[in-house]
């Protein structure tokens, strides 16, 4: 088992190093150019959502992302201690592509990490929010 | 973020100079291209051919880039890279746009209308 953690402050501009970073660990395991994509891609989804929502766009908090490489899978832990995710139970696929005016602009993020990671699971304790996601590496 | 527009007749070709469109550089994205649209522009090719990593917050941004001009207007993506790509397919958003290699392919498209 390979384990590695990245800590950023709670602003905005700081996702774009840590998305690097992801990208390259998933690289590095042995994913392909897309699934690197989305592996990143749901990381980023959940860090923004705790700097935006768990924290109210507040600086000088902490996200921390925990990627651990182990037994054919990727498993990536995004922990925050801000305000508990509430879900809104919108169904964000209800557009219809050809009626320009239904198209949703934001909501996306938890369906987006739904359809990158083959587990995903979330948990708020003792005011530690933990987002568990994990996606499994093709055999070679 | 910096964002390099070059008006080719009426359509606008708006191409992102950084290789990230996320959430902390989707509000100077979507400002800019809206003050474009303020200023009657109703075509734009939207160049990806730079762009390495678009979240839903910068993908939010086009949809509402396309909204803005309330079915009066047209935006196209040419230059879209795979990872990008295969954001639109989850979204869905790739029915919704239309989508070309190149700049040529995407000006003779919308000056060609919506097919």
């Amino acid at each position: 088992m390979k384990a590695i953690r990245f800590s950023i402050e709670s602003r905005l501009e700081n996702l774009a190093i840590l998305g690097v970073a992801i990208r390259a660990v998933c690289s590095q395991a042995g994913m392909d150019e897309t699934d690197s994509y989305q592996s990143e891609l749901a990381v980023i989804e959940s860090a923004t959502n705790a700097i935006k929502y768990a924290y109210g766009n507040k600086a000088g908090n902490q996200v921390d992302v925990i990627l651990t490489v182990d037994q054919g899978k990727i498993e990536f832990r995004v922990e925050d201690s801000g305000a508990p995710m509430k879900s809104n139970g919108k169904s964000w696929t209800d557009f219809d592509p050809m009626k320009t005016g239904s198209l949703p602009e934001s909501g996306m993020g938890l369906y987006i990490v739904r359809q990158t990671m083959d587990e995903v699971s979330y948990c708020s304790i003792d005011g530690r929010n933990v987002m568990t996601m994990a996606r499994y590496l093709k055999e070679t | 973020m910096r964002l390099e527009c070059n008006l080719k007749g009426d359509v606008l070709i708006a191409r992102p100079l950084d290789a990230r469109i996320d959430a902390a550089s989707s509000i100077f994205f979507k400002n800019a291209l809206g003050e474009w649209i303020n200023k009657g522009c109703k075509r734009i090719v939207l160049d990806l051919q730079n762009v390495e990593f678009v979240d839903s917050s910068g993908l939010g941004v086009i949809i509402s880039t396309l909204k803005a001009m309330e079915g009066k207007g047209d935006l196209v993506l040419s230059g879209v890279k795979t990872g990008v790509m295969s954001l639109l397919c989850l979204t869905r958003m790739n029915r919704v746009f239309r989508i070309y290699d190149y700049n040529e392919e995407a000006l003779g498209a919308i000056r060609g209308g919506r097919e």
